[in-house]
């Protein structure tokens, strides 16, 4: 199992990114879910839902998505994941981080999340969802 | 070049162009020319008895697709699944100009030994030149382009092509047809999807499980695969009825056997055959057999849906597929409609989902299992299919060009700005699309030759940028671009078609947001580093140049050193010589070192804001200066004056940096450049051009002279750095906030006119410093040197040492009592280290002349260095001065320290205690006394405790007031390491009570110093205070050693005086002496008077007034004898009473004396004390009377 998260900003900017044994394509990751963009940037004016389940894959990894009312991107390219309802949760519980992230008069939208506390706690879900 | 994933490549007949002795830009010209020719109508071909006969079907066409390259050797093996794979005609390309010389039978033999694989060889002989020959003619094979138009040559050609292809396919009749799996033993990739391959087992044990015998019949394998092969070479030789009878009989057989991988390719096949037959509007039948399978589709279907909005997709309908049904089995006989689009598209979909699900049944087969290039085409085919008709819109007349000729769809530019949705008018959602592609997740590039890897990415960037899913057409574009760049060599592209390589990289650069602004530093770094690799094999200067300014520029932070170093060197190597640095922020800040070489200005009102009324000050705070208003530095036309640049290097290379100038704001103030310094450097030594290393940062000073008076506003430098153009740099201050644009900063100056420069020019000292000893007293010498052409007109100075600083803080002590900071203050202001003795030389000093000052030296106990430091300027007045500091380091060592001290009354008796060796000179100095009518008890001694901390002998001589006129001294030589003690006969004194009750001066001439006392204490320290202030003006201790190199001065500030040793030291207030008399003799003695029993003797008590006001009391006699115990009262009788008072006051300075008569009765030593008793105080005799009664 591996798991690569990424943030996405409105620019495409990473807001956040955090990788999980994801050694033999580390650093193609970004570019793997910035072209997933494309495809979840069509979708989400297809249904009112903010979760994308396997909206693309590459190699054997594949990409699922959420997108917040706020036009942020929530991508991960994973790799066995168990189940993609852990997936929808993984992101429900992901977004009420960012909102909280968002809150703090210290945080600019579209600004990079460099905050050690959310790094933790993302991890932590991390570990709650996919045992990671 | 046509697409070579086009839907229609298996209808294709591939034509290998080859050059016959021409140069390749004729050779091009001439493949120009031939490759608009992509079809021929059958009718239009000579018609041959062999089994391709293109009159068994006239509206058909053969499809050419030209190439140039020899076959991949790796679809060797794939030519018995997928026949158009094989190049079947060769075309050899030549002109007159070749043919003059040379047998044209030669050249076409030469070319079949060469391209033995090809089934018909031809020549085309192009140019008009040649005269007519009718034996050249009627060559065989050989086709001159003057005789006959291409057009028709390429139907003689095809004639060719259509007999040789029966001889082709008549070698197949008795072959066994194998799959790719089989006969490349493994050398043919195939799908390891763990995934997939699983649930495909799966599926088959189902099928296995509810189906017939598991055995086969081997001959029906072998004949449907036989009717497969010629249903394609029938596809390719244009007769589309029989092919797709092949395709449908063959069809019926390997579904028969299971034999999935050929079933797969034959629907494929099929497929394309119902395309091309609808677009000619030709009607046809599809058995119920064939239908079956399609009708299944949904059951068999191992596609899934991956996208959310299956709604859109057209794949999934039953219902539709009826429609499908319908329309196949009814002849339509109107050929000049619409294709009937949907229902086509719809068979189409239903057959490609078919054959992707055949295909993966294949794939746990041993050897029939489908090659992952055949698997990966297919979608290919199938996509681009589906991107035309999106495009386009529908499938009519239109698209069929496009089909064919492979022509590039109607939208191909990419516009990032209009984003217009192109699916409200499309068959195909861009989404269902995309899900075809999906399908290629099983697919293991990696595994893939590189020409495969090549020819799938580049139809992917073709498809994404078609349907203008830009971020993944860069994605496959940087694929595609990582993939070729290992095996290129060096690129010899002519310059103007660089343009298109610059427009593939600038997709790049626009859809990774490069160059707005830095987002995703990792992505867009390697987007530039795959860029920089492929221009450096275009040797493209200009894009090179482009590219590693950005690199070095933005993403050095995220570059390793070694590609820091690679790039940058790339970047010299490529850059014009008008080309900036590449980085504008090396310098950190700009500075104004203060060295202690400098001036200071003195403002001319104090406080601004205080406005003179008349007789009165207002306040007015609008006239108080701005906090964060720019600070001015002062400095003078035409003096060297310097200025620190902090520059930092961010790269993990050095940066040499050359012809460092300074920039001014305006151009008000020139400046001249002297040199530029390392400040670290201790050698001072100069550089014009300075090393940064790597990831350091450097102060460098830059020395400087002002040309002109007014302001002088420095904001950067501009320099050479690494061989660049001249680059400006400057502080850049950032804001914080996005708001406010960052600002950047600058020294502001003052230059002013030029001023007097007094210099340092000798100190006679080496070194400037000096080891003393405490309390040393030496001098030395400073030569000073007007340098400057002005006259100094003004000069004062001021003197410190390194024990200002520790003295000044205990000063700030609020707590501490007055007489303490009475210490401190004569520390700080009266007991100077330094004295300048020849202060008359200071006054004007000339210009261009020296003065020589003489300075004074005394050393105090922990001083390490002093300083005189001069101020001074050209006339008095003036409104700046200018500082010359005059450093001496000082080494203090101890030398005679006052260990111990104590005071000791003298009584007449004492004289005889001190007649020994060590106090002799006491003895001597009271008998003196004594003979010159004084009285001992006016004297005190001083004890003194003295150690010489020093490692030599040192004379010790103190000297003391005697008397208003007198003076004594003694002198003692101390051991090193040793103490003595020295008594020093003091006279004491008394201090009116005027004096007492004076303050205690202040240094400082601090006016209000609140005392929290009480008067009782502050009488009694104003007492010590003064006595001490006297005592230490009476006495001097000096020493020296021997030979004389050093003498000094004994500190005795150590002093402290005790109330106790006050009372020693001073004349008490009432002076009480006892006579003894007989009669009016005096009975004399040195302590002890003798006197005989039962005689009379007069005690005579003498009481002198000393104090200010007029004496009175009791007087009382106190005999006393020490060896009985009987009444003193029966030993010595009294004449009168042993008390009395004193009724007449005893006048203030004066005395009286009082007798009593006494007789001692008994023998024994007595002695006789006396006491008055005042109102206030009692007072005793100074010594008692002692007698000895015999």
């Amino acid at each position: 199992m591996s798991l690569y998260l990424a943030l996405i900003g409105t620019r495409d900017n990473p807001l956040y990114e955090m990788e999980i044994k994801m050694d033999p394509i580390r650093d193609f990751c970004p570019f793997i879910v910035h072209s997933a963009l494309d495809i979840i940037e069509d979708l989400q004016w297809k249904t009112n839902q903010l979760y994308f389940k396997n909206i693309d894959n590459y190699d054997n990894y594949s990409i699922s998505g959420y997108v917040t009312p706020g036009n942020i991107k929530f991508m991960i390219l994973y790799q066995n994941l168990r189940s993609d309802e852990a997936i929808r949760q993984f992101f429900g519980e992901l977004n009420d981080l960012y909102v909280k992230t968002l809150l703090s008069p210290f945080y600019t939208i579209n600004e990079a999340i460099r905050s050690k506390a959310f790094d933790q706690k993302v991890r932590m879900l991390s570990r709650k969802y996919f045992n990671l | 070049m046509t697409d070579p994933n086009s839907y229609i490549v298996p209808a294709r007949v591939n034509i290998r162009l080859v050059p016959v002795g021409i140069s390749l830009s004729t050779f091009e010209k001439y493949t120009k020319l031939l490759k608009e020719i992509f079809e021929i109508r059958l009718l239009d071909v000579t018609p041959d008895r062999g089994t391709f006969n293109p009159q068994g079907f006239p509206y058909g066409r053969i499809l050419f697709n030209y190439t140039t390259c020899r076959c991949d050797p790796d679809s060797l093996f794939l030519y018995d699944l997928e026949p158009f794979r094989k190049v079947f005609i060769l075309v050899g390309v030549t002109d007159e100009n070749f043919i003059k010389d040379q047998v044209l039978e030669d050249s076409l033999k030469q070319l079949k030994e060469q391209n033995p694989d090809v089934i018909t060889h031809n020549l085309v002989v192009f140019g008009d030149e040649a005269k007519e020959d009718e034996q050249l003619n009627n060559l065989e094979n050989v086709f001159f382009q003057k005789f006959r138009s291409l057009e028709t040559i390429m139907c003689d050609i095809s004639s060719n092509f259509l007999q040789s292809l029966s001889n082709y396919a008549a070698s197949y009749k008795h072959v066994t047809l194998r799959s790719p799996g089989s006969i490349a033993s493994g050398n043919i990739t195939r799908i390891t999807s763990s995934a997939v391959v699983t649930s495909i087992i799966e599926k088959q044990k189902k099928r296995f499980s509810v189906s017939f015998d598991q055995g086969f019949d081997r001959k029906l394998r072998v004949k449907a695969r036989q009717q497969k092969l010629l249903g394609n070479l029938y596809l390719l030789s244009g007769r589309l009825n029989d092919s797709l009878k092949e395709f449908c009989e063959s069809i019926y057989g390997l579904k028969s056997c299971n034999d999935y991988l050929w079933l797969g390719s034959a629907l494929e096949g099929m497929g394309v055959c119902c395309l091309l037959l609808s677009m000619i509007g030709s009607s046809f039948t599809l058995p119920n057999h064939v239908l079956s399978i399609l009708n299944t589709i949904t059951k068999d279907s191992l596609l899934l849906n991956l996208v959310s909005s299956p709604s859109a997709s057209p794949r999934s309908s039953l219902q539709s597929m009826t429609n499908v049904n319908a329309n196949i089995t009814t002849n339509t006989a109107n050929s000049n409609k619409e294709f009937g689009q949907e229902r086509i598209l719809e068979l189409l979909t239903s057959v490609h989902d078919k054959v992707i699900s055949y295909y993966k049944l294949s794939i746990p087969s041993a050897d029939d299992y489908v090659p992952q290039i055949v698997y990966c085409e297919t979608i290919l085919r199938y996509t681009k299919l589906c991107t035309m008709v999106h495009l386009n819109g529908k499938m009519d007349k239109n698209t069929f060009p496009f089909l064919v000729n492979g022509k590039k769809s109607p939208i191909e530019k990419f516009n990032p700005i209009v984003s217009e949705s192109l699916d409200s008018i499309s068959t195909f959602d861009r989404l269902s699309i995309v899900a075809n592609l999906q399908e290629l997740s099983d697919v293991e590039f990696e595994k893939l030759t590189l020409v495969q890897k090549c020819l799938i990415y580049s139809s992917l960037v073709s498809i994404y940028g078609d349907l203008q899913y830009h971020r993944k057409k860069a994605f496959y574009l940087k694929l595609l671009l990582k993939t070729i760049h290992p095996s290129l060599g060096k690129l010899d592209v002519p310059v103007d078609s660089l343009s298109q390589y610059r427009e593939l990289f600038e997709y790049l650069l626009t859809v990774y947001n490069i160059e707005q602004s830095s987002t995703w530093l990792l992505l867009q770094k390697n987007i530039l580093l795959v860029i920089l690799s492929f221009s450096t094999k275009l040797d493209d200067h200009q894009l090179l140049s482009r590219v590693s300014y950005l690199l070095l520029n933005r993403f050095h932070e995220a570059l390793s050193p070694k590609e820091q170093e690679h790039i940058l060197k790339t970047h010299l190597s490529n850059i014009s010589e008008d080309q900036e640095f590449f980085n504008d922020h090396l310098l950190q800040n700009l500075g104004y070192p203060d060295n202690g070489n400098n001036y200071k200005k003195i403002s001319s009102s104090k406080d601004k804001t205080l406005v003179i009324q008349g007789e009165s000050f207002v306040y007015n705070p609008y006239l108080k200066e701005k906090a964060n208003s720019p600070q001015k530095f002062s400095i003078m036309k035409d003096e060297i004056s310097q200025i620190s640049l902090t520059l930092y290097n961010p790269y993990a290379f050095e940066l040499d940096v050359a012809n460092i100038e300074l920039t001014t704001v305006t151009q008000e103030v020139k400046l001249k450049i002297l040199k530029v310094d390392f400040l670290k450097n201790e050698e001072n030594s100069h550089f014009t051009a300075i090393t940064l290393k790597p990831k350091t940062s450097l102060n460098v000073l830059v020395i400087f002279i002002p040309l002109d008076i007014g302001t002088l506003e420095i904001d950067g430098f501009q320099a050479n750095v690494c061989s660049c153009k001249q680059t400006k740099f400057k502080v850049v201050q950032a804001t914080g906030n996005h708001a406010v644009a960052n600002t950047t900063k600058s020294l502001i100056f003052d230059v002013m006119h030029p001023q007097p420069v007094l210099s340092l020019t000798y100190v006679s000292l080496y070194n400037s410093a000096l080891m003393l000893l405490e309390g040393e007293e030496t001098q030395f010498e400073v030569n000073l040197k007007n340098y400057s052409s002005i006259p100094i007109g003004y000069l004062q100075y001021v003197i410190t040492d390194s024990t200002y600083e520790p003295l000044l803080q205990i000063l700030s002590n609020r707590k501490l009592p007055v007489n303490e900071i009475y210490e401190i203050e004569y520390h700080l202001f009266d007991k100077k280290a330094l004295r300048i003795l020849n202060e008359e030389v200071l006054g004007e000093i000339e210009s261009n002349k020296s003065v020589r000052l003489q300075v004074g030296m005394v050393a105090k106990r922990g001083m390490k260095s002093t300083n005189i430091n001069l101020q001074y300027c050209h006339k008095k007045g003036a409104n700046m001065l200018r500082n010359l500091d005059i450093p001496i380091n000082v080494t203090v060592f101890p030398s005679i320290e006052l260990d111990a001290y104590d005071f000791y009354p003298l009584l007449g008796s004492s004289q005889s205690g001190l007649l020994n060796e060590q106090t002799g000179y006491l003895s001597k100095f009271l008998s003196e006394v004594v003979s010159e009518g004084g009285k001992i008890s006016d004297y005190c001694v001083l004890s003194l405790d003295l150690r010489n901390s020093w490692n030599e002998p040192l004379k010790v001589e103190f000297s003391f007031v005697t008397d208003v006129n007198g003076s004594f001294s003694i002198k003692e030589i101390i051991p090193s390491f040793k103490t003595r003690k020295l008594l020093l006969p003091l006279k004491r004194f008394k201090l009116s009570a005027e004096k007492l009750s004076e303050p205690i001066p202040s240094f400082r001439e601090k006016q209000f110093i609140v005392d929290k006392i009480s008067p009782e204490e502050r009488k009694n320290m104003l007492q010590l205070f003064w006595y001490r202030h006297n005592l230490l003006q009476m006495i001097q201790g000096r020493w020296k050693n021997e030979p004389e190199t050093r003498i000094g001065s004994v500190d005795t500030r150590g002093l402290r005086l005790s109330t106790k040793m006050v009372n020693t030291l001073s004349v008490g207030e009432v002076d009480i002496d006892l006579s003894l008399f007989q009669e009016s003799k005096e009975i004399e003695g040195d302590i002890v008077r003798t006197v005989n029993v039962h005689e009379c003797y007069n005690v005579v008590v003498n009481i002198h007034n000393n104090s200010l006001s007029a004496l009175k009391g009791i007087l009382r006699h106190v005999p006393y004898c020490m060896q009985t115990k009987k009444p003193i009262d029966q030993k010595v009788l009294f004449n009168g009473t042993l008390q009395y008072a004193i009724n007449d006051p005893i006048p203030s300075g004066e005395s009286r004396s009082f007798t009593m008569g006494a007789i001692f009765v008994e023998k024994g030593f007595y002695e006789w004390g006396v006491i008055l008793d005042n109102d206030d105080n009692q007072y005793l005799e100074t010594e008692p009377l002692k007698v000895i009664a015999r």
